[in-house]
């Protein structure tokens, strides 16, 4: 049986969480809501983060996220083929830059609008 | 020109009181903004985490600063973007200055909301070499989001703020070697969660009560010195370590914009560095409002939205209906508080009053005490820390009675059988 103890990461509230693992059985305390007992139950099983970056424009940097968490293990992968990226096209917030970023149906979206035209400035 | 309401700054508080004040009636309305884009500072802020208190969704800085751009977009709001507000007066004139050259607009109300400085090197009196390579957390957060340049390759970062946490979390993803992040209090400044997911997750330590002693390098830098500090945050001899580096990042604080507000002939207050208002953000000068970052600064967007919306409604108010009487009460920094922000309560107001505060220590079992005249409740919080502000709500009925509101923070055990 081992004993974790872990910020929840969630909200801003900031919880301390206490994880008891016991083989397959899981028990979360000091969590305000859901959220943080899934997240505590994550970080001792599989830990997930949103991985954000930003992508080379035609003019400019375009601020790009995971459109859902991928696997810890999986961030530095996943930073590298953000910084592979450019973009030639307009986009709209929440367009897909990479489909299937993650291998598992995790897609990498805009979070920023982007014209595809030079700017004085 | 004359305008019924000009806003100086397009960040979030600004575009937010823009909307708050066309909803609440006002069609005559510009917000001034010095950049080429409005949005201020959120559009550099690439990371998630923003909109969970407001809108309950995790959004990243742009989509949280186009979510109200676009509804000021959408609701015709001019932004009159690459203009730059050289001055302005008490009685609401407005001195801008853009390729077109300098131009006054004649306000009936004006919002400022500036925002924010980051606090330099220069401030804090490091001693060493002046070599380049050293950089605001902010700074270096422009360069590598918006500009695609990684500052360096190996970093130290002054300062645990939420931005120098940010950063170290940015620099590694981005190819950098973080070696350590020091902070000269026994406490982080910055967000709990942004401890755990910014320095945790990727192994950076975190060296609490150190500073940086002397910066090296000539051309560009080569390493730093780093010190224990005691209690009076004076380096303990023996204590020095040695970082290589070519990049030092300082996140050392924010500090109200109010180069505007003085020149105008407004008190700054000196515990928030902004100017002084009453619940409904008036400044001391009629029909000056102030909001966001310029008057206190914040740890969360979503609290700057709602101040600004407050301020943005009030001076619709002002601007439709005129000056109304005022009946001003103080608010007081009791006990382990290092400010209430308004400073003052108007007692004729009839709506309620959110009382923001922050807390001088860092402490586990902490009890809120408010006391307005006969009114005295008390709030249990399980911690507090002086980088998480707080809250408390008040009922236009709790102030009417009131002479005073005095906010104080007490330690569990000093209260026991008393809440």
């Amino acid at each position: 049986m081992e004993t974790y103890n872990f910020v929840c990461i969630e909200c801003p509230r900031g919880c301390d969480l206490t994880v008891v693992k016991d083989g397959e059985n899981v028990q979360v305390s000091g969590n305000f809501c859901p959220k943080g007992k899934k997240y505590a139950t994550d970080e001792v099983t599989e830990p997930r983060r949103i991985v954000t970056g930003s992508v080379r424009g035609e003019f400019g940097m375009i601020s790009v996220k995971t459109n859902g968490s991928v696997k810890k293990s999986e961030i530095f992968s996943v930073m590298e083929k953000i910084k592979k990226v450019k973009v030639f096209t307009n986009l709209k917030i929440g367009d897909i830059i990479i489909s299937n970023i993650d291998g598992e149906g995790t897609d990498l979206i805009a979070t920023r609008p982007y014209e595809n035209i030079a700017k004085e400035d | 020109m004359k305008k019924d309401l000009v806003i100086i700054g397009g960040g979030p508080a600004g575009l937010a009181a823009a909307v708050a004040a066309y909803d609440a009636g006002v069609r005559d309305l510009v917000v001034i903004e010095r950049e080429s884009e409005a949005g201020g500072v959120l559009k550099q802020c690439i990371h998630n985490g923003f909109g969970l208190t407001r809108f309950k969704e995790n959004m990243t800085g742009p989509e949280y600063a186009y979510k109200f751009l676009s509804e000021a977009k959408s609701r015709g709001i001019e932004i009159m973007t690459g203009t730059f507000v050289i001055g302005f007066a008490q009685n609401k004139t407005v001195t801008c200055m853009n390729e077109k050259g300098i131009f006054e607009i004649q306000a009936k109300a004006v919002i400022l909301a500036m925002g924010c400085r980051e606090r330099s090197r220069g401030a804090l009196n490091i001693a060493g070499t002046r070599p380049a390579g050293v950089f605001s957390a902010g700074t270096a957060q422009k360069y590598v989001n918006m500009q695609g340049h990684l500052p360096g390759k190996r970093v130290v970062i002054l300062g645990s703020g939420d931005i120098g946490l940010i950063m170290a979390r940015r620099m590694t993803l981005e190819g950098a070697k973080v070696l350590c992040v020091l902070e000269i209090m026994p406490h982080s400044s910055g967000l709990r969660r942004n401890i755990a997911q910014c320095l945790d997750d990727f192994g950076i330590p975190l060296y609490l009560e150190h500073t940086i002693l002397k910066i090296e390098g000539e051309e560009r830098v080569t390493g730093i010195t780093a010190v224990q500090v005691d209690k009076n945050k004076n380096p303990i001899p023996g204590t020095e370590k040695h970082f290589d580096c070519d990049t030092v990042l300082f996140s050392v604080g924010l500090i109200p914009e109010n180069e505007l507000s003085k020149k105008a002939g407004l008190v700054l207050d000196p515990r928030t560095k902004g100017v002084t208002v009453d619940g409904n953000r008036e400044t001391e000068a009629e029909g000056v409002f102030a909001c966001g970052n310029v008057l206190h600064v914040h740890d969360l967007v979503d609290f700057v939205s709602e101040e600004a919306e407050v301020a943005g409604r009030a001076a619709a108010e002002y601007i439709l209906k005129g000056k109304t009487h005022k009946n001003y009460i103080p608010t007081i920094s009791g006990e382990r508080v290092s400010y209430v922000l308004p400073q003052r309560l108007d007692k004729e107001s009839n709506l309620p009053q959110k009382l923001y505060f922050r807390v001088k220590e860092a402490f586990r079992g902490a009890v809120v005490k408010v006391e307005a005249g006969a009114f005295v409740k008390t709030i249990k919080k399980i911690a507090v820390a002086p980088g998480e502000m707080e809250y408390v709500v008040l009922t236009p009925e709790q102030i009417r009675s009131a002479d005073s509101v005095k906010i104080s923070v007490l330690k569990g055990e000093e209260c026991d059988g008393n809440i």
